[in-house]
């Protein structure tokens, strides 16, 4: 968009370069996408480091941890909003992880509200965050298999349903053929007609 | 005695929803808390991703069954910062009608929700009946009284119909001659005040550590409001306070939320008079299809911080939506609020942060 480029250099600038110049190794890509939103794409090794960082650049509030999978290329995102009430601005963390064995360090120790986010993350995209103190499945029940935001579950086609012109019709039709086959709810005997 | 663990809930009167609550009780104290949620959860992320923009909308109401008018007000935000739409003002301003009167109605069931569970069932009609005045309102807005579809992408469905400013203005009339009742009924009763004074306080560190959010927060002592410190509507235009509280309680928890109905008729009247004239739809055509990439919208919901985080990869779909629930991030605070609290001010606790599963199951 063309604001995008017109936007002045702002205080987000200052903070993406201080992050850029203290990790120059773990941060691969950053940029300040617009007024009180930065971005950047953190290797997963120095995931912790530069979150400690964040929470003594008084980004204290951890807004949330959330996955995203892509196919092409196939490859898992671990995304982190963290929001700062002084700085009033937001730092999205961005971790590419492999889709086959997602794995992340968690960022429970740096931010405790983390934990839900985290534990949903598990949940729904089937992302480990190592060292996350209570790794449950929180949204689905506990003995449910898979995870279901994964793009590869798929969700059903959703069927037309087409009212027939002999509607009545073919509803007691098939009725009757419920009751010829002895076929009940409850699996009873079919009642003696 | 010996320790033991009581599950409130799914099926609890009090639970204001279905969820579960596992107290860890020793007689009468708890001790620790599990909650247990995801007994509602529709897969609405899921469901997102197989919907165009505007088709989310209506799945946005029933997120948030309470506060519908919030939630699809803040997928149309994240959806035009992606397609990289501006609203024309008069939208705007509708918007922040309309986002105000769902906070006042969103926290008249809270005020109904938490008097009713300690024990005064007065204020509970009462709240319940004058809530019932925004629903009009929003009917005439919408056409709805619960699942409005009213926000588009792009501005809102449509103007103002006519009579609309008399009609709230009455309602705020009403309503603001109604609140000091409500105080006069909750504050000055024994009950009410031994029940919520120093009940499950919630410290500013910890409020500030646990990712809570809105009222909640602030209750605690902290000044801070998404309307004011990430804009995404013209809040600036209007003149409002923010009340915050100290002592993070349960009675701070429900005063400041008396306030805010006050704060926010304020907001609305202020709107009425200053609206603009124009449009109520930017040009963006019928079929929505966005460039590729992301945003990350957050509005102050009447019951904290929401947000969506919204992927596009240039198709007439998103690729992903994920959404941030308040009430999610503030139920996982619950466990260090209960520490200490007798088992019967549970009920009260747990809707004095102001519940909602549809948002916190999605």
């Amino acid at each position: 968009m063309a604001s995008e480029k017109a936007r002045a250099p702002g205080p987000e600038d200052e903070v993406l370069a201080q992050l850029k110049a203290r990790f120059p190794d773990f941060i691969t890509e950053g940029r300040v996408k617009r007024a009180r939103r930065i971005e950047a794409t953190v290797k997963k090794e120095g995931l912790l480091e530069v979150a400690w960082a964040l929470l003594e650049m008084g980004f204290g509030h951890c807004s949330s941890v959330t996955g995203v999978d892509r196919l092409q290329p196939p490859q898992m995102e671990s995304v982190c909003h963290a929001w700062s009430y002084e700085r009033k601005m937001l730092v999205s963390l961005k971790v590419i992880l492999p889709r086959d064995n997602p794995r992340v360090p968690s960022l429970v120790p740096v931010w405790p509200g983390a934990g839900w986010h985290e534990r949903e993350s598990w949940d729904l995209l089937g992302i480990v965050y190592e060292g996350h103190p209570d790794l449950r499945r929180i949204l689905n029940p506990d003995d449910w298999r898979g995870h279901p935001l994964r793009k590869d579950c798929p969700l059903p086609e959703r069927k037309q349903f087409v009212v027939p012109r002999n509607y009545d019709e073919e509803i007691a039709r098939s009725i009757t053929r419920r009751r010829e086959s002895g076929y009940t709810e409850r699996g009873e005997e079919a009642p003696p007609s | 005695m010996p320790e033991m663990w009581i599950n409130m809930g799914p099926q609890h009167p009090a639970t204001h929803g279905l969820w579960d609550l596992r107290v860890k009780v020793d007689g009468e104290t708890v001790l620790d808390a599990d909650p247990s949620i995801g007994y509602i959860h529709r897969g609405i992320e899921k469901l997102c991703e197989h919907r165009t923009y505007n088709q989310i909308i209506p799945l946005m109401d029933r997120t948030g069954y309470v506060s519908s008018m919030s939630w699809a007000i803040m997928h149309c935000i994240a959806s035009e910062e992606v397609l990289g739409v501006e609203v024309p003002p008069r939208a705007q301003w509708i918007r922040v009608i309309s986002f105000e009167l769902q906070r006042i109605a969103s926290h008249l069931l809270f005020v109904s929700g938490y008097a009713e569970n300690t024990g005064l069932l007065t204020v509970w009609v009462y709240a319940t009946r004058d809530r019932e005045f925004i629903l009009d309102l929003f009917q005439m807005l919408s056409g709805a009284r619960m699942h409005y579809n009213y926000p588009r992408v792009g501005g809102v469905r449509w103007d103002l119909p006519p009579g609309f400013a008399e009609q709230t203005r009455r309602a705020l009339d009403h309503l603001e001659a109604r609140i000091p009742e409500y105080e006069a009924m909750t504050l000055q009763s024994k009950v009410f005040r031994m029940r919520s004074e120093g009940v499950a306080v919630l410290r500013r560190e910890d409020a500030l550590r646990l990712g809570v959010t809105g009222p909640n927060l602030r209750a605690s002592g902290v000044r801070e409001d998404v309307r004011l410190s990430d804009p995404s509507m013209p809040y600036d235009q209007f003149d409002f306070d923010v009340p915050t509280g100290r002592k993070g309680d349960c009675m701070e928890r429900f005063t400041l939320r008396l306030e805010e109905i006050r704060q926010s008729a304020r907001i609305v009247r202020q709107a009425l008079e200053s609206i603009p004239e124009g449009p109520v739809m930017a040009r963006v055509g019928k079929k929505i299809v966005p460039p590729p990439g992301e945003a990350y919208a957050r509005v102050e919901d009447p019951r904290g911080e929401a947000a969506e985080h919204i992927i596009s990869d240039g198709s007439e779909r998103p690729y992903r939506v994920k959404l941030r629930s308040p009430v999610f991030c503030t139920m996982s605070a619950l466990p260090v609020m209960l520490r200490g609290v007798k088992l019967a001010d549970v009920p009260p606790v747990m809707e004095s942060i102001d519940l909602l599963i549809g948002e916190t199951d999605r």
